[in-house]
């Protein structure tokens, strides 16, 4: 494959099923839409697919979270959805090396993978504060900035599962995806944590 | 959850779910709550412009405290009234104003100089009224008295059952105000708290209030900081406020639409909450475990 790749949010704050009044997430998924846009315009194309992690709190029977997130977003920037590849949110990295690589196989496509880093980044944050979470954070950022599909794989699930960072096993499906790519470079990336979780926009693409 | 009807007032349109704030702004040195606060005109502009900055849709003024008192005649209740409408409207060109009287006569002259609704406080003691108040294209607030006198206390009333007075009383004049020309979402209805009935009477048409409400009429109701709150809670004037809001929370939840207060944001907050509750209104800013 040659596509790019894009990190997206998962925050269901981006629905318009839970807006309220004020938008809390109107500039997070605005830059999301401008990244997806940029890649899809990038790779000339109006389809993508989704990787995104099933979620670690299932109650009842909808899509999961991210699913409904990233096709939300995409829908946004007026681009298709041609598949979702949904990976358990603790998938062992064998099971999302293995998963990227079965990506990696078939023809060129732009991946959009929705994947958030640690929920537990401050006393007010969903997961409250674990000092961990930034130096965590900081390693998936220096990856992702460095479009090291090696570096993201070395992310440790079990620090993940603790630190609530719900965007590991996507990112690491994406990076088997990418592994091996001549010219593989971050053209941009955001980050914000409004509310204790990291959220990354970022586009990585090949040339 | 009971939901109203839709009504009109001034240039505005509002939906059976639409929850709405009158200021009672008074031209009055008597009233009961205020006790003269805004008996200066400059004092009762800037009352006006309080409310309209808290959030208020639409003001009610009045020139003649409801309880027994000095004498107030047509004359003297349009000087109080009539140049101060006057006034508000050059302000507020967009504010939607009420006058509250039961006189035709007065309600001519606050119409002509642009009132919006005429709030006839006593039930309909002056027959002439909805004529005039339909010649103008204006609204109408009718209320449930029992038949009293206007500014007299009920003393040693009893009905076999007040909701059903309420409602009979109601929609007699609802109907007549329509065959006298006013426009049909222009009608509001007031059971009128405490006019006509001791607190009893006041807590039971509080208790069923969506037995009025869903007759198909938007209902207003008129609670703030009554004698009926006072004696629920043994408080004074002065320390109604919570028992006022309680009361407004019950009345909104049974599908009443408009709201006359002295505190505006407080009851804005309690019937924004109501709305938001009835999802009517989505949350201001939602993000506690979506993020």
């Amino acid at each position: 494959m040659s596509g790019s790749l894009v990190v997206v949010p998962g925050a269901p704050l981006l629905l318009p099923e839970y807006t309220g009044r004020a938008d809390a997430g109107s500039a997070l998924r605005e830059r999301a839409v401008q990244a997806i846009g940029a890649a899809t315009d990038l790779d000339g194309t109006d389809r993508v697919v989704l990787v995104v992690a099933t979620d670690r709190e299932q109650r009842g029977t909808r899509s999961p979270l991210g699913q409904r997130v990233g096709s939300h977003l995409c829908g946004l920037a007026g681009v298709g959805v041609d598949g979702v590849l949904v990976v358990a949110w603790d998938a062992p990295v064998a099971e999302c090396r293995a998963l990227g690589e079965h990506l990696a196989g078939r023809p060129a496509v732009t991946l959009v993978a929705v994947a958030d880093g640690s929920a537990r980044r401050g006393e007010k944050a969903p997961g409250h504060l674990d000092p961990r979470a930034v130096v965590f954070d900081d390693d998936l950022v220096a990856a992702l900035r460095a479009a090291d599909p090696a570096a993201l794989l070395d992310l440790d699930p079990a620090l993940a599962a603790e630190l609530l960072a719900h965007g590991r096993a996507p990112l690491q499906v994406a990076a088997a995806a990418l592994a091996g790519r001549g010219g593989l470079h971050c053209a941009d990336l955001e980050t914000a944590d409004p509310f204790g979780v990291l959220y990354v926009v970022a586009r990585l693409s090949a040339a | 959850m009971t939901r109203g009807a839709p009504l009109r007032l001034g240039r505005r349109s509002h939906p059976a779910s639409a929850r709405l704030v009158m200021a009672i702004v008074n031209r009055t040195p008597d009233s009961f709550y205020d006790r003269g606060l805004t008996w200066a005109e400059d004092a009762a502009l800037d009352r006006v412009r309080q409310v309209v900055d808290e959030g208020a849709d639409l003001v009610d003024i009045g020139g003649i405290k409801a309880a027994p008192g000095v004498e107030v005649d047509a004359a003297e209740e349009k000087q109080r009234v009539v140049g101060f409408v006057e006034r508000v409207r050059a302000e507020h060109p967009d504010l939607v104003i009420s006058v509250d009287t039961w006189r035709a006569e007065v309600a001519r002259a606050v119409l002509k100089v642009g009132a919006d609704v005429v709030n006839d406080a006593w039930g309909g003691a002056d027959p002439a009224l909805p004529e005039v108040v339909a010649e103008f294209g204006a609204g109408l607030v009718l209320t449930h008295t029992g038949g009293v006198t206007p500014r007299t206390r009920p003393h040693r009333i009893e009905y076999d059952d007040v909701v059903a007075d309420v409602r009979q009383s109601l929609l007699r004049q609802a109907e007549r105000a329509v065959a006298a020309g006013v426009e049909r979402e222009r009608v509001v209805i007031d059971p009128a708290h405490d006019f006509g009935k001791n607190t009893w009477h006041s807590l039971e048409v509080t208790r069923r209030l969506h037995e009025l409400t869903s007759l198909g009429w938007p209902v207003l109701v008129s609670l703030s900081n009554k004698d009926f709150v006072g004696e629920a809670l043994d408080r004074p004037v002065g320390e109604r406020l919570t028992g006022t809001l309680a009361a407004t929370a019950l009345c909104a939840w049974h599908g009443a639409q408009v709201y006359r207060v002295h505190e505006v944001p407080q009851t804005r907050e309690v019937l924004d909450l109501v709305s938001v509750v009835a999802g009517d209104l989505p949350p201001a800013r939602t993000v506690r475990g979506l993020a």
